[in-house]
């Protein structure tokens, strides 16, 4: 693929990137004991984006061939010179940003588990869920696997390539409660194909049943009472808060937006507890959600720390928003599919680690939440996040109670994060998150526990 | 770019597909074969940003070991890559699952209907946006954003075959707009808020669009926006925009796969009554312009009542699931639209003692029981029948099979985006909670 760019890269002016991309993806689903799908998809091509005086211009095209190549980077150009003639702009060259290059692929080598190996473990889930645990309403089980191949070049000397695989095994278990049904899920897997995360299905089975516990005391929970409580979110919950909270809000794109963040720049803006970074590679601690050196602009991913200790440093760019706003680009262009424009998007963004202790958190809590497991989450250009809750408790006296129904947690960040008071000392990545932007993209999301006073929602 | 796909040719990319396979071993086999050309304008508050065209091409395979079934999808048709899929999806049905529901329509399709236009006019969509943005420039220069909009065209061709002989054919020609907006004054900033909007021409005046109008026009109420004064179980007026997200958890415990998982507040409920009485929701794409022209099966669309007058009338039960249930086919699809009531929006507001207007519901996914729980967003507080102010951390909680059972009005104004056409809807029982 890298040969085969770097053949017509001597080609690319003015200013362009030239990137062929294929995404493979496989899924199977398991729906009340039927195989209701398993499927295979391969989405592939070659896309081009030119930039002219503030023009972009972008085309793509659904094949990897090399005839493709030089069609695709005519109609960039002829897009670009379009908008130019249109809507006359003289914006300047782009900045300089540095040629990424290297060669990342992540896959192990080992050997990799063929389509009925996969269904098998769907099948070996299912029938475990369903012979040891016979009440359940239904049992849903997801596969989900997806590899990204991106080779790209540029007119300004980058030339990498990059394969970044994940597998996502999905469990929702669905329980007839008294007063209706009520249903739980969890995700496996994580960063790599399905033969790296799920050779061993019976691994999965103490958690298989912590999950059927949970649902049991879901179904005998109660709603939470609504208004603001202190909160103690599980770090499996820190990353997105990371992501919903921050993250958007500090995209550049969205601070030229609106976006509150703009004007907070050296502020304090969170407890000082909290530092918040979004960082290449796999991110800090090596265990990121997501691999990602060189962006889909051909820049070298740079750590970027947000928030150092309490204080709002820095934003996410590309190239054309650290050209509007004077700032360095920082690596964080990125594209999901072939026929896709990168946007700012977030990379492994997490929440650091503190010295607290998760029991030591929840003790000192006289009356509140404890909450285990987010579901979906949305940012907003003043700060007000929220996401929802699958699992929760509530907390007594120090003490977990009962499990709580779904609900949904929500603050204004910079005013919620100034009431963090505990930090814990571990950290857990997200295994599956993805982000919607115009485009869906996975993102590493990760962080500690945190004590905090949020709104909650409840009847 | 490529010139446009012979209409013909995409019915014969599909039998060819489904031709290998059979070769290849399989007992039966469908394909669908899509090919989309895209141009598309993104643009934000201060200009034009990208121009952008695309084209995808992609071959859906489906084959059958026996009542076992694999699916593969492809980019392109070289011959090479379409027989690799067929060895791929060959493998796949062998590792599936026997299921007496897999089997396929043998019936001749009825013929679907293409409509729209094969190529946009690229000039005219660019003044149209240049005109907007000028116009939002000049008119409203507080509301800002940045390379969230675009105007697009696409232009699609959809072909599907079976190994029975079943064929089906349609074209579809859409310009659809995307509109994302906040409002900054200083270093006050409201919430973003976006709208889509779906038709079958260019549009000279895209901020005179209903759906873009009314995203203008909340989105400069927005500032200086509180909570709720305090915490109640009451009233909520939900605009079209946040109809859609009650509407479309109601139809997803409608479809035939929440029948099959038993896991629906409906399951029984067919014949009865599940909403208030002047509550009618149906599948229309006859109405709609931006519904699909046919199913995964080849069965064009066709307008279906889910729940009139407050009753449940069908379920959404496609090809697989009616084999599944051994109940009939009703649809593959779900194009919606809720009949207008017979209020005007304005006395919905007046006769609402306390409540709010929910212009978007920012919230967890409902769970299978329909229960809700999250941020009122672009909403607005009403307190003795009038719109009092713009709201901010204020939350909603509640499940929609009750809110369909205590809706309280419906407005006699709706707006149509081409996806979904929905009024105004008050309902009550809904607690609203400040922090």
């Amino acid at each position: 693929m890298l040969d085969q760019l770097e053949r017509h890269a001597g080609n690319l002016a003015p200013y362009t990137e030239l990137r062929l991309h294929n995404n493979y993806q496989g899924t199977v689903v398991m729906t009340a004991g039927t195989l209701v799908t398993n499927s295979a998809t391969t989405t592939g091509g070659v896309s081009a984006r030119c930039y002219q005086d503030g023009a972009f211009g972008f085309a793509s095209l659904p094949s990897l061939s090399d005839d493709a190549v030089p069609q695709v980077l005519r109609s960039a150009m002829d897009n670009a010179d379009l908008l130019q003639r249109r809507s006359a702009r003289a914006a300047g060259d782009l900045p300089e940003a540095g040629a990424g290059q290297g060669v990342f692929d992540h896959r192990t080598g080992l050997t990799a588990m063929t389509a009925a190996e996969q269904v098998d473990v769907v099948r070996a889930v299912d029938a475990y869920l369903r012979s040891s645990h016979p009440d359940l309403l239904n049992i849903d089980v997801t596969l989900s696997t997806l590899g990204i191949e991106k080779g790209l070049v540029n007119s300004v000397g980058a030339a990498t390539y990059s394969f970044v695989p994940r597998t996502i095994l999905y469990v929702k278990l669905s329980y007839q409660a008294d007063d209706g049904i009520v249903d739980i899920y969890d995700v496996y897997g994580g960063f790599g194909e399905a033969h790296d995360q799920l050779r061993n299905v019976e691994s999965l089975h103490p958690g298989l049943d912590r999950l059927y516990q949970e649902c049991r005391e879901k179904a005998a929970g109660v709603y939470c009472e609504p208004g603001e409580h202190d909160v103690v979110m599980d770090s499996a919950l820190a990353g997105i808060l990371a992501h919903e909270a921050i993250g958007h809000t500090c995209e550049a794109d969205i601070v030229l937006g609106g976006s509150i963040a703009g004007d907070h720049v050296g502020d304090v803006v969170a407890s000082e507890k909290v530092t918040l970074v979004d960082a290449g590679g796999r991110g800090p601690g090596g265990e990121g959600g997501i691999a990602i050196d060189v962006d889909d602009e051909g820049t070298p991913c740079r750590d970027v720390t947000i928030i150092e200790k309490g204080v709002l440093k820095s934003f996410l760019h590309n190239k054309e928003t650290a050209r509007i706003m004077g700032a360095e680009p920082t690596g964080n262009a990125r594209a999901y599919k072939f026929d896709d424009e990168p946007l700012v998007r977030m990379r492994n963004t997490a929440i650091m680690p503190g010295t607290d202790k998760l029991e030591d958190m929840i003790a000192a809590v006289d009356r509140g939440y404890y909450f285990k497991r987010p579901t979906n989450g949305q940012a907003d250009s003043t700060s007000e996040f929220m996401f929802g809750v699958g699992c929760g408790y509530e907390i007594v006296d120090g003490q977990l109670g009962r499990a709580v129904r779904d609900t949904t947690i929500a603050g204004v960040a910079f005013d919620m994060l100034k009431t963090v008071t505990h930090v814990s000392d571990d950290m857990t990545w997200s295994k599956g998150g993805m982000c919607g932007k115009k485009q869906l993209i996975p993102v590493g999301m990760g962080g500690p526990a945190i004590k905090c006073r949020i709104g909650v929602g409840g009847r | 770019m490529p010139v446009a796909l012979d209409p013909s040719l995409g019915v014969e990319v599909a039998q060819d597909a489904v031709a290998r396979a059979t070769k290849a071993g399989a007992d039966c086999a469908k394909a669908i074969h899509h090919y989309r050309e895209r141009f598309e304008v993104n643009f934000d508050t201060d200009d034009v940003t990208l121009v952008r065209s695309t084209v995808t091409d992609t071959i859906s395979l489906t084959v059958y070991d026996e009542t076992r079934k694999g699916s593969v999808e492809i980019s392109g048709r070289a011959p090479d890559a379409v027989d690799a899929a067929v060895v791929q999806a060959v493998e796949a049905a062998a590792a599936g699952q026997p299921d007496p529901a897999n089997v396929l329509p043998e019936d001749p399709a009825p013929p679907a209907e293409s409509r729209g236009d094969i190529q946009p006019d690229k000039d005219a969509m660019i003044d149209a946006v240049l005109r907007h943005v000028r116009h939002v420039r000049e008119a409203h220069p507080v509301l800002v954003s940045r390379d969230a909009s675009n105007y697009a065209f696409t232009c699609s061709w959809a072909s599907y075959a079976n190994s029975h002989g079943r064929v089906q054919h349609a074209r579809t020609g859409d310009y659809v707009l995307m509109v994302m907006l906040a409002a900054k004054d200083g270093p006050k900033v409201t919430s973003f808020n976006y709208a889509a909007d779906v038709r079958d021409a260019t549009s000279a005046e895209l901020w005179k669009l209903p759906i873009v109008d009314a995203l203008i026009g909340d989105t400069l109420g927005s500032f200086d926006a509180r909570p709720v004064p305090q915490t109640f179980k009451g009233d909520v007026i939900f605009t079209p925009q946040a109809l859609g997200t009650l509407v479309g958890s109601v139809t997803g415990a409608l479809s035939g796969m929440s029948l099959m998982r038993k896991a629906t507040p409906f399951l029984d409920k067919l014949g009865s009554s599940v909403a208030a009485p002047g509550f009618t929701l149906a599948h229309r794409p006859s109405a709609l312009t931006g519904a699909s022209a046919f199913d995964d099966e080849g069965f064009p669309n066709h307008d279906l009542p889910l729940i009139t007058n407050g009753v449940l009338e069908n379920f959404l039960i496609g090809w697989y699931t009616s084999k599944k249930l051994e109940r009939s086919m009703t649809s593959g699809s779900a194009d919606l639209l809720v009949e207008p009531g017979d209020v005007a929006l304005d006395d919905l507001i007046a006769r609402t003692e306390r409540g709010i207007l929910l212009g978007r519901y920012s919230g967890n996914m409902p769970n299978q029981n329909l229960d809700f729980s999250g941020v009122a967003k672009n909403s607005f507080y009403i307190e003795d029948g009038r719109v009092r102010f713009p709201i901010n951390e204020t939350m909603v909680a509640g499940n929609f099979a009750s809110a369909l059972e205590q809706i309280t009005g419906i407005s006699r104004e709706v707006i149509d985006s081409g996806y979904q056409s929905y009024p105004w809807l008050a309902t009550t029982g809904i607690t609203v909670s400040t922090k």
